[in-house]
């Protein structure tokens, strides 16, 4: 098991949760500086300076085995829950540590329960973050995908008790990288096109954002209480149902 | 234009100075940061707190000084009916009552204790009221006084002594309420605090592990080797994965004693050819 590979790859999953940190940074900046602008600033350093570490000392490598590959989801998953709370629980109202902790893990893992009773009560910049959670974490096995497969040796992995020789290895590792890059684009893709089509239902911008990251991961985070109800729209209702449904279609194409 | 940022990126190759450099600065931050939070968490939360109470315990002595302003008028006034050598009248002070009052008002403004400091000016009235009888109570024939106590002036002051201590009680539960709330606030003020500490102990258990990693065992690894040249004559092979000063210093190393190997032999060969 090398420490070092698992160590630069959890840091580039520290640095995606940081970059979206500073997107809600900046969507607080943008609100007048809002009750979370510290709170999020803070999480952001620790999370970047944390998610750079790493960088200083491990070069990038060709060569993930299966098991750092495996490490390096479990722990990204974990540290990301970790951190992820950060702007929860330095915040404060309702967000007690365990309350913190249940946010963070069902933002990330797109489950989309809650433990607030007044959504709208969160400043705008912690509501994006709260919807950026989803997002990360729907595109999360993607990227983790991304980072890893075209990184192994083809050599040592093994599909049930298929061995890939070395004339295949390369060609493996292509296909591999292209599927997994279709998946990226398809999520993307699909984000963009929930988010056209909520402004076009006439959300906010704000409000498209939100709820694209979320019905794209299959979550449920809302920027309301009442969720998509609260907007008391057919169309936003029709679109929400549309794009639930498209997007579990990448989940059909990889079973099938 | 991002892959060739990427690339440039990938390109840079950090000395084992800047390294070192930029771990213990990234560590300095994050102390940095979590001393800076602690300060700033901890006085925001104290000193907000810390007016609650002070204003609790204003109201609880304010509200115990009009106690004492009523209770000793009280006595007077049942020592002026009971003793009939007590010619003098006694006196309230009005305007420091009014004044306690108004101040006690202004210490709990905007709480829900309000209602009681109302309760407790209304019953005031009504007791002064009752009071101002007392004259003309006195100096009536056909009117008992001591009837005229119990039976109107004491359970006036009864009713208002109830209401300043309704008033206590209210001002004592907020206090224990504040007080609850300055504990759940130290220990909510300390977490981002104590969140960055443990960031950076974090970062100082990673830092010693890539020192270790880095620096620490491939030096060793140098030295084995060089013993084992020295010693036995075996060859240098020994390489390791790095992009700073010290994997140059180990090709160094390893060409000089891939140098001094071949001119150990030359020389053994020209002796050897001597000797022939």
């Amino acid at each position: 098991m090398n420490l070092k590979v698992i160590s630069r790859n959890i840091g580039l999953a520290l640095l995606v949760s940081a970059l979206f940190m500073l997107l809600s940074v900046i969507v607080s900046l943008a609100n007048g500086n809002d009750s979370a602008l510290a709170a999020l600033l803070i999480s952001f350093s620790l999370t970047f300076i944390v998610g750079i570490f790493p960088f200083i000392f491990v070069r990038r490598t060709e060569n993930i085995t299966l098991t750092d590959g495996y490490m390096i989801i479990v722990l990204s998953w974990i540290l990301s829950f970790v951190f992820g709370m950060l702007p929860y629980a330095l915040w404060g109202g309702p967000f007690t540590l365990d309350n913190a902790w249940f946010e963070s893990v069902s933002g990330f893992t797109a489950t989309g329960a809650s433990i607030l009773e007044n959504v709208e009560e969160l400043p705008k910049s912690l509501l994006f973050w709260r919807a950026s959670t989803h997002f990360i974490g729907g595109l999360g096995v993607v990227v983790f995908l991304l980072l890893i497969i075209p990184n192994s040796s083809p050599v040592r992995l093994r599909l049930t008790n298929m061995e890939l020789s070395s004339l295949s290895k390369d060609a493996y590792s292509t296909r591999a990288n292209r599927t997994v890059s279709i998946f990226a684009y398809v999520y993307l893709t699909i984000v963009a096109a929930a988010f056209v089509a909520y402004l076009l239902c006439g959300m906010s911008v704000f409000d498209a954002v939100c709820h694209a990251f979320s019905v794209s991961a299959t979550g449920g985070f809302s920027t309301r209480t009442a969720s998509i109800g609260a907007f008391h729209s057919i169309a936003v209702d029709i679109v929400t149902m549309v794009f639930m449904i498209i997007s579990t279609s990448p989940t059909w194409w990889s079973s099938s | 234009m991002f892959r060739k940022l990427r690339n440039r990126i990938r390109e840079v190759h950090l000395s084992l100075r800047t390294k070192l450099l930029l771990s213990f600065s990234s560590i300095a931050v994050v102390l940095l940061i979590s001393s800076i939070i602690s300060i700033m968490e901890y006085s925001r939360m104290s000193s907000y707190v810390s007016e609650l109470i002070a204003d609790d315990i204003y109201s609880i002595n304010v509200s115990q000084k009009i106690s004492t302003l009523l209770d000793g008028y009280n006595l007077q006034v049942l020592t002026a009916i009971g003793d009939s050598s007590v010619t003098r009248l006694p006196d309230f002070d009005q305007r420091r009552f009014v004044a306690s009052c108004d101040s006690l008002k202004a210490s709990i403004a905007g709480s829900k204790l309000l209602p009681l400091a109302d309760s407790v000016l209304y019953s005031y009235q009504a007791y002064m009221l009752t009071s101002l009888e007392l004259e003309s109570v006195i100096q009536s024939t056909f009117i008992d006084s001591r009837s005229w106590y119990f039976g109107r002036l004491q359970p006036a002051f009864n009713h208002l002594r109830s209401d300043i201590d309704n008033l206590n009680t209210g001002i004592y539960a907020d206090l224990q309420a504040h007080s609850e709330t300055f504990e759940r606030g130290f220990y909510r003020s300390i977490i981002p605090g104590a969140v960055a500490v443990g960031v950076g102990i974090v970062l100082v258990l990673l830092l010693m592990f890539f020192i270790i990693a880095y620096y620490v065992n491939p030096v060793y690894k140098m030295l084995d080797g060089l013993d084992n040249y020295r010693d036995y004559n075996r060859k240098y092979t020994y390489t390791f994965e790095g992009d700073d000063q010290l994997s140059s210093l180990n090709t160094h190393v390893s060409e000089l004693i891939e140098e001094n190997r071949q001119l150990r032999r030359k020389v053994r060969e020209y002796k050897e050819s001597e000797e022939g």
